[in-house]
Formats: structure tokens, C-alpha cells, sequence
């Protein structure tokens, strides 16, 4: 990862007898500058910040009447099959992206409001996955011998179970015990159970990365210094080894990202996931492609948006991992 | 059928006796006596669907599809709907393995049918009248033989024990088998039915598969669900695999002497049912290769709707269905069982959301009552508040019921892109009302199960359901979902999904079933229609969906037949080969 011992100059000063000051840079500042000039990351960090703010604000622009994902526009419908009767699928002043064939409701609505769901679900699963995993690959890592290959055959095991599968076939009977524990409507038990399943399914590839490091770390001298010294072992992990892994665990957030935003979508698409009316993009694809002959704006729409938001996390996270170390390992 | 092919078709039917007695042969008719037109015997029909058949065994079909294929394949019946000319005729009720369609006593309480001579199985031995009467014991073992009708148990006059239950249980059990014996005797070929009240239309009951013949030895309980055995035109070829499909080839033990209903002009027949329903509709309407010989009896999904008239130009049928959708209300539940909030759901219900949800107003209609407009005892009660509803009045109902507002329901429905939208649609006019909505879909597969099961009574308020009458008498609509003493018992609510019991309800359908009138007995049902939505508000209904259907180039012959099932009629289907 990162090696501390690269400097590079910022700026030559003009010492007083002509000779020019080197000056050393934190690894930080070298990151932002290797980023300052990639163009490309550059602008996708800005999308994928324009699409979490987006994503964030979406219910408030709901209370306010801004975008409307529930009311029906029957009057926008027509003939048999109920599809738009605008151009490209009802486009128009007040819906830029159409409307919905059968109920009339604003795509772009409907879009905003499913991103929330999509990056809700999608962050909150990375985060289980980079506490469990970051947790597991330290200890597996540091301690060794018969508690690593513990882990290690734990990681397999929950790597080879195949996820969409598992997702599909536990969904009624997780949902239902999680709606009466909860309490709640059946949405909030649903976002809980893919938050859950996928923090799952994902932790194995972070505690994988993670251990790689913390076994690269183990044996250099700082470690060895520390623990000379006395420190304890908590102060070893969060105070010595952490500092070197956030590099890693940003980077491969920002990739698990896209993963579990398509997974969620898959999952809508499938059937299994978020309860009507509240939209999601796998809801919202599954239904539009059965109208790809009738309809076909209203795949093109969100199935762009969706795009754009999965590649924006991709290179954002490729960019990352150039700006961090391009010598990284690509795995 | 459409006009440029009946004279090709009409032609060729003087060819189809040489054809059609040369059972098992491919000859084509060699020498037609007037000019051949390019239908005739032979070919493959091609069978897609995109639902799975739950059962073939004939005691336990209960679904049209099945009921339709069944009886013209495979499992003749006493009397049957005989096929229509064109879409839209009533059909009439004929005598189909029987030699009429049955004589009845004055007192309505005994029926008797001969059976034809000459009708056998595919393995050459004569269906006898102990076959017939074998088959309708098998109703009777309901652990075993589940979910088929169960007029038999219904009607025939075999005491009941206390609990509801028949005294007779069934041909594998025995317990009670004299009692049977003296309710269902066979003397020669004559099968007579003792009633155990007057029963006017037993005669219509009798075309369900649930009263046709059985074979004693190849019964094998619950294994006989696809185990096909048949007495019809077709046989099965090899086994059939579920979800997806299998093959009927030609009975050759099948006299058409004996069968005025069947034409049976396919040679082969095969069924593939691995697919979805989008997915069939976009290979019949663009009907290239083997698909132009193709039908369905699935109807087109919505968002098939707009390509149909477009991509299949004389070759889709758009007519009404036999099926009624509508909500239950949970009696059990709190807060359906106020009657206030009852009414409440009922004004503030917007049918013009399904109507748009399910494709428009060509292939859906509001309707206000249980009973289809196909029937006679059609009451065409006049929608509460309109098409949109009326949330304002809805709201005041709600009030006065004293629930605190908004008020919690869950509703659930069968989970489907269309009814996702759906019930989107009459959410917000719920919620408008002061209800607090939460809908919970079901997957297909598991939905009436669940509705059926009896924790449904505390964890839903609201839910959907479909019915279609089984013959054409509503006498096959009200009891079957609403006579609480024959449906709800300690296994759940059977289809009385609301839990509807009403002592005086329950007597007057008693009284309905005893009227000997036709007429007269329609119109009380249609009454007890009007009853149960307008003063109790027991049930919402919402639509009656027209099927529209899209059938292959080459097919000819397919029509709907309303009266039977409201499916393509196979009697008189034949492939241009």
C-alpha cells in the first residue's frame, strides 16, 4: 500500500543561497494531488456525490411536493394497455422522464425516490460488511496459527454459498419475522433483510484484504517496536495497523458499492425486496421490460440512471485505488 | 373463427371422417369428396403456458385450464358444454360419455345417466359404470384427494358427521362405503345419483372432471396427479414433468363414433409450460416456426396488450371472462369487523385505478358484484360511490365507526407487476380516507394457500381475491364463498376468505337452493349478492376482466367457449400442416 517513504516536492523555495527546499508531503496531500489530476475520477466523485445528496434529500422533496412517486396521471394513459400517450413514453414539461404506463405516475419521481432505497440499502450493507470484515481479518491476521485458519475456513464457507439464491429463498419467511419483530410495514423489514444478507454476504472479500495487509504489516518494525514497548493489543490494532488499512477498506467500499446497488436491483427485479408503492430500481426494471417493444423509454430512463450511478462508483473507486498506490495489487 | 377459413374448414370436415377413423395413422384424406382446404387431421399443436398445472388427476382439477384440457383430452364426463361456433355463443349442456343428459325424478332428488356403449380406455377395456361411480368416491377422501370441488360431498344424500364432515371417507378408507353404495348405485350401465336435497341443475355439476371415470386399479392415491390415464382422444405420452410439460398423443382406443363432442383432428398435442406468461405472448404474436401452430390458455399480460392488435391482426379474441375480482373483508379482524370501516373501504375503493392498471377499459370493467354479467342471476348492483370512489365520504363513514384514525390495515393481494400498480392505485384512495395502508404481496404460488390457512384471520384486515362461477348457475358463486357452515372450519376459512358467517344468511341460501325455478332461484341469488355488498359490506368486487387471447397462424378452429370455462375450446382445434 502506500509507501510513507515516496516525497515528492510541492514547490521549490528559494533559499537564501539559491539552493531549492524539498519539502515533504503527508500521504494525504500526495493522494489529493494525484487526484487533482485525474480528470476522470474527478468527475466521477462528483456524480457520485450529486447522486447520494440526491439520494438523501429525495424524501424531503417528497414532503414538499417537489417530485411525486405515488400520485396516479390516469388522464395521461391510454388505449389498450394503458400505455403514455406522449411522445417518448409521455414526456413533457412536468414529467422529463415520463410517466409510468398502467398508473401514470413520474418516472423521475419514481427514479429519485428508488435511488434512496438502492443507496440506503447498498451503504448500510457495505458498513456491516467493513465492521465484520475489518474486525475478523485483524484478529485472523494478528493472531495466527489455529485461530486464522479458523477464519480463513469460515471466509470460504461463506464465500461459496451462492447469495442471489440464498436471498431468494429465505425472503418471505426472514421478512415476515423481521415485520413482526420490528414491528413496522413491510418495507423497513424488507430494506433491514437485504442490509442484513448482503453485510453478510460481503464481509468475507474485506477480511480477505484486510488480513492480506495486516499480515504484510505484522512482521515490520514499527509493529515490533509497539509491541516491545508494551502496548496492548487494542492499542496495536486501532492505533498502529488501522491507520495503514483505510486506504484499502475506502477503496474496496467504493467497489463493493456498485455490487450491491445491482444486487438490491437484481433482487427487485426477481420479485423478492421492497413492497409497492415504494419504488426501487429493481421494481421499476423488472416491470419496464416487459414493455421494451411498447414502451421502450420507459427501460431507457432508469436503466441509464442506473448506469450512470454503478459506473460512477466503479471509477471513482478505481481512481482511488491509482491515486492511493498505482502500484497496488489489482486483485 | 374467421370468415376467409370457415369454407376451407367446412371442406375438409367431410374428409375428417375417413381421417379421423384411421386413428393412429398420419394418412391425410386421399380422396376428400369436395375441394381439400388446408385444414385437416394431423399436425402438432403446440401448448404454451407460463402457469404450472397443479393437477391432472380429474378429482382434483379445479382450475379452468385444466378442467377445459382435461375433458377434452383426456377425461370424458357424463355431460358436458358442447363447443361454440364463434366467440361469444352460450353453449348448450349436451350428453357427452352419457347417452343423454340425464333423467331426474319429480322430486329432484334422483338422477340417473346411461352410459354409451363402446367408450374405452386406453388400454382397450370398456369404461364401465363402476369406473364412473370409483371416480366420484374419490371426493369423498379429502386427506388424500385435495383440492377439487366437492359437489359430490355437497349433493349427494350421505349423512354428515358432527363436525361437518362426510360419513363416508373415501375408497381407501372404507368408512362408510355402504352408505356411498346406497347413494351411488350401478345397475348395467345406468349410474343413478341419489340427492340428499332437490337439486334442479346436478346435471350441470356433472361436467366437471370431478365426476368422471376412474380406474380402481390404476388409482395410486396422491402419485395419480400426473399419472394420466385416459378415456378420451388422447392419451399421454410417457410421464409428465411438472413446470414443464408433457405430450398427448393419440388414444387409439378412442372410437369417434362414440364422441360427438371431440374432433380431435391434431395428431399430437404437446404442452410446455416452462415459460413465463410475457415470454409466450412475445412468441405468439411473433408466431415464427413452430409457434404459428401455437395456442395458449393463458391471457395476455398487460403489458403485452398494446402489441396484440398491432403484431396479431385476426388471430386475437377479446370476450369476457368468467371471473369476478374483489376484496375480502376480515370479519375477524378489529377493525373490519366495525361495520362503519367496512363501508368506509368500500365508498372510498377507486376501480378506475385497476381499470387503468390492468390495461384500460377494453379488457377490464368495474363491476359492483360477485356474480359475473355472463350469468343470469346477474344483479348489476350500482357502484357506492362511483368508478373513483368517494374518499370525503368514506372519511365521515370512518369517523362515525369510532376507530382511531389514521386507521392500521394490512392488505394483501397475489404479487404481480399489475397488481403492484394496482394496489398502489387504491392505497391512495384508502389513505385519503383516513386509513393508514399497508399492502403485503404475495408470491402466486403461495397465495390462496395462505389466504387459506387459518392464522390469515389475524394478520390481514383487506384481501384479493378472483372467482369464477363453475357452471353457469351463481348457485356455484354464493354458497362456495359465503355459506361459512360448509367452508369455515378449524383448518381455516376455506373460501370464505372473510370469515363471513351469518346464521340468516346461511338459511336463506338453503332456501335459494330449494326453489325449483330457474329463474326465480337466479334472481334470489342475485339478491343475496346485492345483500352482502350494499348492507353488509362483506365483500368489495371490483372488476370482471375480458380475457384476450392470441393464438398461432396456422391454428384454426380455436373459440372461445364462455359457458365452458371461457377458454380456447380444443373440441374443434386443427393445425394447417
Amino acid at each position: 500500500m502506500a509507501e510513507t517513504g515516496v516525497v515528492e516536492p510541492r514547490e521549490a523555495v528559494d533559499a537564501r543561497d539559491g539552493a531549492v527546499e524539498i519539502v515533504g508531503r503527508t500521504p494525504w496531500q500526495i493522494t489529493r494531488s494525484r487526484l487533482a489530476r485525474d480528470k476522470g475520477t474527478l468527475i466521477a466523485l462528483g456524480a457520485a456525490i450529486f447522486f447520494i445528496v440526491l439520494a438523501l434529500i429525495a424524501p424531503v422533496l417528497t414532503f414538499f411536493h417537489v417530485i411525486d412517486p405515488y400520485s396516479s396521471h390516469i388522464n395521461l394513459l391510454g388505449g389498450l394497455g394503458s400505455l403514455p400517450t406522449g411522445p417518448m413514453g409521455g414526456v413533457s414539461a412536468e414529467h422529463w422522464m415520463g410517466v409510468e404506463p398502467g398508473t401514470g405516475r413520474d418516472i423521475l419521481s419514481r427514479v429519485i425516490a428508488g435511488l434512496t432505497v438502492s443507496l440506503v440499502v447498498a451503504t448500510l450493507a457495505v458498513l456491516v460488511s467493513v465492521v465484520i470484515g475489518v474486525i475478523i481479518g485483524i484478529v485472523s491476521g494478528t493472531a495466527g496459527g489455529r485461530v486464522d485458519w479458523f477464519f480463513s475456513r469460515v471466509i470460504d464457507f461463506v464465500l461459496s454459498f451462492p447469495q442471489t439464491l440464498m436471498l431468494i429463498a429465505l425472503s418471505t419467511i426472514v421478512i415476515d419475522l423481521l415485520q413482526s419483530a420490528m414491528g413496522t410495514d413491510r418495507t423497513p423489514a424488507s430494506m433491514v433483510f437485504m442490509i442484513l444478507v448482503m453485510g453478510f454476504f460481503g464481509w468475507p472479500y474485506f477480511a480477505r484484504i484486510i488480513r492480506g495487509q495486516v499480515l504484510s504489516l505484522k512482521e515490520r518494525e514499527f509493529i515490533e517496536a509497539a509491541k516491545s514497548l508494551g502496548a496492548s493489543p487494542r492499542r496495536i490494532y486501532f492505533k498502529e495497523l488501522l491507520p495503514h488499512l483505510w486506504a484499502p477498506i475506502l477503496v474496496y467500499t467504493t467497489l463493493i458499492m456498485p455490487q450491491n446497488i445491482a444486487t438490491e436491483a437484481a433482487l427487485g427485479f426477481l420479485g423478492v425486496g421492497i413492497q409497492a408503492p415504494t419504488p426501487s430500481f429493481g421494481s421499476i426494471l423488472n416491470d419496464s421490460v416487459h414493455y421494451a417493444t411498447s414502451d421502450p423509454a420507459y427501460f431507457i430512463f432508469p436503466g441509464v440512471t442506473l448506469f450512470l450511478v454503478v459506473l460512477s462508483f466503479n471509477l471513482l473507486g478505481d481512481g482511488l485505488r491509482d491515486a492511493l498506490d498505482p502500484k497496488a495489487d489489482r486483485q | 373463427m374467421q370468415r376467409t377459413r370457415i369454407v376451407a374448414v367446412l371442406a375438409t370436415t367431410m374428409g375428417l371422417a375417413l381421417a379421423v377413423s384411421a386413428c393412429g395413422s398420419n394418412t391425410t384424406p386421399s380422396a376428400s369428396t369436395s375441394a381439400a382446404g388446408p385444414a385437416s387431421a394431423g399436425g402438432t399443436l403446440s401448448i404454451l403456458m407460463g402457469t404450472a398445472t397443479e393437477h391432472w388427476d380429474p378429482q382434483r382439477v379445479y382450475v379452468g385450464v385444466n378442467i377445459e384440457a382435461g375433458n377434452r383430452m383426456f377425461s370424458r364426463t357424463l355431460t358436458t358444454f358442447g363447443p361454440v361456433a364463434k366467440d361469444g355463443d352460450a353453449a348448450t349442456l349436451v350428453a357427452d360419455a352419457a347417452t343423454d343428459t340425464g333423467t331426474v325424478s319429480a322430486d329432484g332428488k334422483e338422477w340417473k345417466f346411461t352410459i354409451k356403449d363402446g367408450i374405452k380406455w386406453e388400454d382397450g377395456k370398456a369404461v364401465t359404470c363402476e369406473d364412473f361411480k370409483y371416480g366420484v368416491s374419490r371426493t369423498f377422501a379429502v386427506d388424500v384427494i385435495t383440492g377439487g370441488p366437492n359437489y359430490a360431498i355437497q349433493f349427494l344424500d350421505i349423512p354428515k358427521n358432527k363436525d361437518g364432515s362426510s360419513a363416508y371417507a373415501g375408497p381407501y378408507k372404507k368408512t362408510g362405503q355402504d352408505l356411498f353404495d346406497k347413494a351411488v348405485t350401478c345397475s348395467g350401465t345406468t349410474i343413478t345419483f341419489k340427492m340428499a336435497k332437490p337439486t334442479g341443475d346436478f346435471n350441470s355439476a356433472t361436467t366437471m372432471t370431478a365426476f368422471g371415470a376412474f380406474r380402481a386399479d390404476k388409482d395410486q392415491g396422491d402419485k395419480s396427479n400426473y399419472a394420466i390415464f385416459s378415456d378420451g382422444p388422447y392419451k399421454l405420452e410417457g410421464t409428465w414433468t411438472a413446470n414443464k410439460g408433457g405430450t398427448f398423443v393419440r388414444n387409439e382406443n378412442w372410437d369417434p363414433k362414440t364422441d360427438t363432442i371431440r374432433k380431435a383432428l391434431p395428431d399430437k398435442i404437446t404442452w410446455d409450460e416452462s415459460l413465463t406468461q410475457e415470454t409466450e405472448y412475445e412468441r405468439l404474436i411473433a408466431g415464427q416456426g413452430e409457434d404459428a401452430n401455437a395456442i395458449t390458455f393463458d391471457q395476455a399480460p398487460v403489458t403485452a396488450l398494446a402489441n396484440v392488435e398491432s403484431g396479431a391482426p385476426g388471430r386475437n379474441t377479446i370476450v369476457a371472462s368468467p371471473y369476478t375480482r374483489y376484496l375480502t373483508l376480515n370479519y375477524k379482524s378489529k377493525v373490519m369487523s366495525n361495520i362503519k370501516a367496512r363501508e368506509a373501504l368500500a365508498l372510498a375503493t377507486d376501480r378506475s385505478a385497476y381499470v387503468a392498471a390492468a390495461g384500460g377499459d377494453t379488457v377490464v370493467k368495474a363491476t359492483n358484484s360477485l356474480i359475473n354479467p355472463g350469468l343470469p342471476a346477474f344483479p348489476n348492483t350500482p357502484l357506492l360511490a362511483g368508478e373513483k370512489g368517494d374518499p370525503a365520504k368514506a372519511k365521515e363513514a370512518l369517523t362515525a365507526s369510532g376507530l382511531t384514525m389514521p386507521v392500521k390495515i394490512n392488505v394483501t393481494y397475489r404479487k404481480n407487476d399489475t397488481n403492484d400498480k394496482v394496489f398502489s392505485g387504491l392505497k391512495t384512495g384508502w389513505d385519503a380516507a383516513g386509513f393508514e395502508t399497508n399492502l403485503i404481496g404475495i408470491p402466486a404460488d403461495q397465495y390462496y394457500g395462505t389466504l387459506q390457512s387459518p392464522d390469515s384471520a389475524t394478520k390481514y384486515d383487506v384481501s384479493w381475491a378472483g372467482w369464477g362461477a363453475d357452471y353457469p348457475s351463481a348457485s356455484t358463486v354464493i354458497p362456495q364463498l359465503l355459506d361459512s357452515r360448509s367452508q369455515i372450519s378449524a383448518g381455516g376459512p376455506g373460501q370464505d376468505y372473510g370469515y363471513y358467517d351469518n346464521a340468516d344468511f346461511n338459511a336463506a341460501i338453503d332456501k335459494t337452493m330449494a326453489i325449483t325455478d330457474a329463474t326465480a332461484r337466479e334472481k334470489a341469488w342475485g339478491e343475496l349478492d346485492t345483500q352482502v355488498v350494499t348492507k353488509d359490506f362483506a365483500i368489495v368486487p371490483l372488476i370482471n376482466d375480458q380475457f384476450v387471447f392470441v393464438r398461432g397462424a396456422n391454428v384454426e378452429g380455436a373459440v372461445v367457449n364462455n359457458t365452458f370455462t371461457g377458454y380456447y375450446d380444443l373440441a374443434n382445434v386443427s393445425v394447417k400442416h
